[in-house]
């Protein structure tokens, strides 16, 4: 009877990145394979969708949403903190960029009124993350669960104010907030929803961060909270605080993106789930593509970009079964990304006996 | 009074949550984080509609189950197996059963409305408390449930008591959902006659937020998933009568799960009601190389 045990290893940082992109190789010809499997569609115009995926200027919108969230979240994960309600925070973040534009006389004044709107867009995302994180840190309750039922609450409350009180003048009865004054708008590329401005802020905030997590006393010991939490305090750094330190600045960062949101694309504030539409999901599953290293996450967004655009290609066909595809597509690549860190970070070993 | 929750009681959809929180409890109690629950129901509801149209009412809710627990599986052996993170495997195979579940009901209908089953009220309200005695039993009965609950709480000194985690933790899940399968075959089948695209999406974190406000016990889930059943059928009707926004009543659930826990916490109620504790943990046994 043979005997099958599973066993710990460590692999050269060079090996378990070339697995991490023979997986995303794979990825892409999984996609293309299913596309033409599920549509019809020959390989070469699948292949040709996705080609055009990587190559259209619109990828620079879903960066500018993904990237800001995805860094935060890393932050947050390499201190084993469990922040799952990003998309909560962007929400939030998107109420908040919205008062500041709509109901405060900050609203009318150029460069004042985005920037005061991302500020306080962060602050609003900062704060719906805290009392997850306080009651984390009093109460011991798990984390992963109270951020994720705070998703559902901001939600909620984002379609509440756009079907009750903040519900626009003139809208003709949609839920929908009035649009915000110009002045409060970033100026976007013409022809396409993403501004340049958003997407430089995007990457320096992604490059201050590798600095932060690689270079700054702070930055390391809240690396080394996720795997050695007792030895971080010996260093006579208060884990707690470290904790609070990347709850916030993940919480901070999917409200700017929310924020993003409502100043470049949409222009108003519409309902919750619309607003969010799973970016918060998406960037927890990108930022362990890009293995939680701010750096990387450049590039994995790119890719996770590009795989959103294909599937809006694939909805051309049948809106229906396109949208069907593309989860299909981007489930079983997360999975296989999964298996590779499983391939890399244990070994089988099998015994007859 | 009792004419109300009578009503609620053998309201199909009641049923099928109750089916779901208690699949989750059984799950959550051996310590596993189970965000794929939401997958698996969506996935769950679209079998159920498909195979019941082709292979009648009794094989449909076989094939429901056996699905339902083929890919429980899969996750189970993901987190178990190949030790990856709870929260990540489950947010990542939902976004796959939610592809896969509207790829089965778009490809495989026969039509889009399916003839509903009648189940007679008192059968349903019956079905619902049997399975939340059979849980109850199960966890706090049974030698079973004792392994189920100590991996939910410590698995390395469980490991040492000789319980054997990973079986354990796939028996609960099999245990699980069962319960979760037999929930989405009534939510397909007796509750909605029809699908469309990601029907069921959302309930399967509702599900895991009732579990998360009954603490983790079956007996008190069965009241809390009553008053939420509640509040959500009547939702246009407290519209109405009180003014209350219905975004507000949704929101509701969310809002008092997290304030029973932190009142559960907060108090010595949580020596009575523990939460499992090393929910999520990614629990690896050393193992000597050959």
């Amino acid at each position: 009877m043979p005997k099958v045990a599973i066993v710990k290893r460590e692999l050269s940082k060079t090996v378990a990145t070339v697995a991490k992109v023979l997986v995303i190789l794979l990825g892409l010809l999984i996609a293309i394979a299913l596309t033409s499997i599920i549509t019809g569609a020959s390989m070469e115009l699948a292949g040709i969708t996705l080609l055009q995926g990587f190559l259209n200027l619109n990828v620079f919108v879903y960066i500018s949403t993904l990237l800001p969230i995805a860094v935060g979240l890393s932050t947050a994960f390499s201190a084993s903190a469990w922040n799952l309600g990003a998309e909560g925070q962007l929400v939030i973040g998107a109420v908040g960029a919205t008062f500041i534009a709509l109901y405060t006389p900050f609203g009318r004044q150029e460069v004042v009124a985005p920037l005061m709107a991302l500020l306080f867009a962060s602050f609003l995302g900062a704060l719906w993350a805290l009392p997850a994180a306080l009651l984390k840190m009093t109460r011991g309750i798990n984390e992963a669960l109270t951020t994720l039922l705070m998703n559902f609450i901001a939600y909620h409350m984002t379609n509440y104010l756009v079907k009750g009180p903040w519900r626009g003048r003139a809208v003709y009865g949609y839920p929908t907030t009035d649009m915000i004054p110009v002045q409060a708008r970033i100026p976007t590329v013409p022809g396409y929803s993403f501004s340049w401005y958003v997407v430089v802020i995007c990457v320096v905030i992604a490059l201050l961060m590798q600095l932060f997590l690689y270079r700054t006393k702070v930055g390391i010991a809240l690396r080394a909270l996720g795997s050695s939490p007792r030895f971080v305090e010996l260093a006579g750094i208060s884990s707690k605080r470290l904790f609070l330190i990347a709850f916030l600045l993940s919480g901070a960062l999917a409200g700017f993106a929310g924020g993003v949101k409502v100043l470049v694309y949409h222009g108003k504030l519409v309902e919750g789930p619309i607003v969010g539409s799973g970016y918060g999901f998406t960037a927890i599953m990108l930022s362990w593509l890009g293995g939680l290293n701010p750096l990387l996450l450049i590039p994995a967004s790119y890719y996770t970009a590009a795989l959103y655009i294909l599937s809006f290609g694939l909805q051309i066909g049948s809106a229906a079964v396109g949208d069907a595809l593309a989860n299909a597509i981007v489930g079983s690549l997360l999975a296989f990304i999964l298996l590779a860190d499983f391939l890399t970070k244990y070994r089988l070993v099998i015994r007859w006996s | 009074m009792l004419v109300e929750v009578l009503k609620i009681a053998t309201d199909p959809l009641v049923v099928a949550l109750v089916l779901w929180v208690l699949g989750n409890i059984v799950v959550e109690r051996s310590g596993v984080i189970n965000l794929a629950l939401d997958g698996i129901i969506t996935i769950g509801i679209a079998v159920a509609f498909v195979s019941t149209q082709y292979f009648g009412y009794f094989i449909g809710l076989l094939i429901t189950i056996v699905t339902s627990l083929a890919f429980a599986t899969m996750f189970m052996i993901f987190i178990n197996i190949m030790h990856t993170y709870h929260v990540l495997t489950g947010l990542a195979l939902n976004i796959l059963f939610y592809g896969l579940s509207a790829l089965i009901g778009l490809r495989l209908q026969k039509s889009p409305v399916l003839a509903t089953l009648t189940l007679s009220p008192v059968l349903l309200a019956l079905v619902s408390i049997l399975a939340v005695l059979f849980t109850w039993f199960i966890l706090y009965k049974t030698s079973i449930g004792i392994a189920i609950r100590a991996c939910g709480f410590n698995p390395r000194a469980s490991e040492h008591l000789g319980i054997k985690v990973w079986r354990t933790r796939f028996l609960a899940s099999t245990i699980g959902y069962t319960l979760a399968g037999i929930g989405s075959y009534i939510y397909a089948t007796v509750y909605r006659g029809g699908w469309v695209q990601y029907t069921g999406r959302g309930y399967g974190f509702l599900a895991i937020t009732l579990a998360m406000a009954s603490t983790w016990h079956p007996l008190l889930s069965y009241p809390i998933s009553l008053v939420f059943g509640y509040l959500y059928t009547s939702i246009y009707a407290l519209q109405l009568l009180h003014g209350i926004h219905p975004e507000i009543v949704n929101a509701i659930p969310y809002v008092a799960s997290i304030a029973i826990v932190t009142i559960v916490y907060s108090t010595p109620l949580h020596k009575k009601l523990a939460a499992p504790r090393a929910l999520g943990e990614v629990y690896f046994k050393e193992e000597r190389a050959a």
